[in-house]
């Protein structure tokens, strides 16, 4: 009798907080997301869960209907064709961030990006934004002669951080976000702007806690946050 | 320990329990109808219980995506019955668990039923005994230790899952996050520390339930050789 009534205690305690807004974001804003979450629960009484990978993956997860309310991408193609599928509720995706791409272990990117000898860890060009962007870089004539270098393919973004950070690899080209400070820069030329979008999903159409989560992150509180932890604003 | 952490120890209780549950279920009478049966379609079925021992999780995990996702057949039916969506949830983890952990509780089964001597059931059976108590008076307890072996393995091994709950569960808090999960979100993180308590834990576990198991299999075999 006792184990029903902890049973059922346990059921009923998950159905009172039911205003969850659930959010799939992409690992380069993964922990910007957790203080942005943070502080909405502190002056809502709404919680929120968070499940971080790939743009890409994320992306796929959500066709095949995972539950996720909103979804902060790290690109914009991937929320745009989302609303395009009808996966998403009223209102476009919108910018929220305009990522920006460093090589850490590097004191000058012109140099060392041309250097054979050292390895380079990138995140995952089919699945990860910034795999894509740090493709491009690779790709420019100007580092032509660094074209058979050992470069390994991290899952994400914050993988690829990773290896650079267990010194597994020589350099890794990163988020700004993940960077702590360090790390040299990367001409904003050498690749597309990474537009990072964000998109409120049929899941959450209706949720009362999503509609004030959207509401928030629009704030200039928010922004403040977002422009803090090493992003560019839209436009 | 945080909130997450302990949401995803007692997820991942849960998740093993329930499978172990259907596992035995499920497992038994295939089993049983395996262990009588000599034709080339049991061994057919008996190759495809098998299978997830062979095959890499995210061969299963890829086909379990596409099967249960909402627009499917599968996904439909199961939204119809119960109002909710079946990929990237609980059940779904559930359903994918229990086809992969199959073989670990059938094959000790299997080999435990099928030493069972023919004559002990005819005789139980010359003595009035219908079927069902047949098999709660002479196979349940001839075939104890197997069922304690079957049982554990399987829940063992579903803590131990990773490949398939990823691709189907989508590492989702409270809700498809189990221990295995959590561990990889931590690592990820650079949130070594929390990482280490999580795995350290699921190693003393892991460990403690084998070494328990094969000991109590190791004493039933001095008291009572076969």
């Amino acid at each position: 009798m006792r184990i029903v009534t902890l049973l059922l205690l346990l059921l009923s305690s998950s159905l009172l907080c039911a205003e969850v807004v659930h959010i799939a974001s992409a690992t380069n804003f993964k922990a910007t997301v957790e203080k942005i979450n943070a502080l909405f629960e502190a002056q809502s009484t709404h919680k929120t869960t968070l499940s971080s990978a790939s743009t890409g993956i994320l992306f796929s997860q959500i066709r095949y209907g995972a539950p996720f309310d909103v979804f902060f991408a790290a690109d914009k193609i991937s929320p745009l064709k989302l609303a395009e599928e009808g996966h998403g509720a009223a209102g476009e995706p919108f910018c929220y961030a305009l990522g920006t791409l460093v090589l850490m272990g590097s004191q000058k990117a012109e140099d060392d990006l041309n250097n054979p000898a050292l390895s380079l860890a990138i995140a995952n060009p089919n699945t990860a934004p910034y795999g894509k962007a740090a493709m491009e870089i690779l790709r420019r004539p100007e580092f032509a002669a660094a074209v058979g270098r050992k470069l390994v393919r991290a899952n994400n973004a914050i993988q690829a951080y990773q290896h650079w950070y267990s010194a597994t690899v020589d350099l890794a080209l990163v988020p700004l976000s993940l960077a702590a400070g360090k790390g040299a820069a990367i001409s904003p030329s050498w690749y597309t702007p990474l537009e990072q979008h964000v998109i409120l999903l049929k899941k959450g159409e209706g949720n009362p806690a999503v509609i004030a989560y959207m509401r928030w992150i629009r704030s200039e509180q928010v922004q403040t946050l977002i422009g803090e932890a090493g992003y560019g604003s839209c436009q | 320990m945080s909130v997450g952490v302990l949401d995803a120890i007692w997820l991942t209780i849960k998740l093993a329990s329930i499978t172990t549950l259907f596992l035995l279920l499920l497992g038994t009478p295939l089993a049983w109808w395996l262990s009588r049966r000599r034709t080339n379609f049991s061994a057919f079925v008996e190759s495809i219980v098998a299978l997830p021992l062979i095959l890499p999780p995210t061969v299963l995990g890829f086909y379990l995506l596409i099967m249960l996702a909402p627009q499917t057949a599968v996904g439909k039916f199961w939204q119809e019955l119960t109002g909710s969506q079946l990929a990237f949830s609980f059940s779904a983890l559930v359903v994918g668990s229990v086809i992969y952990s199959l073989p670990f509780v059938v094959q000790p089964l299997q080999g435990a039923f099928s030493r069972i001597p023919h004559g002990l059931l005819q005789a139980a059976a010359t003595l009035g005994a219908p079927p069902l108590d047949q098999f709660r008076s002479v196979v349940l307890p001839m075939c104890k230790r197997s069922f304690i072996t079957a049982a554990s393995l399987g829940f063992a091994h579903t803590v131990g899952e990773f490949g398939v709950v990823l691709m189907i569960g989508g590492n989702i808090p409270g809700e498809t996050q189990v221990v295995s999960i959590a561990i990889y979100d931590q690592v990820e993180s650079l949130q070594f520390a929390n990482a280490h308590r999580l795995a350290a834990g699921l190693v003393i576990f892991s460990a403690a339930l084998l070494f328990l198991l094969y000991r109590s299999n190791r004493q039933s075999f001095w008291r009572l050789p076969e």
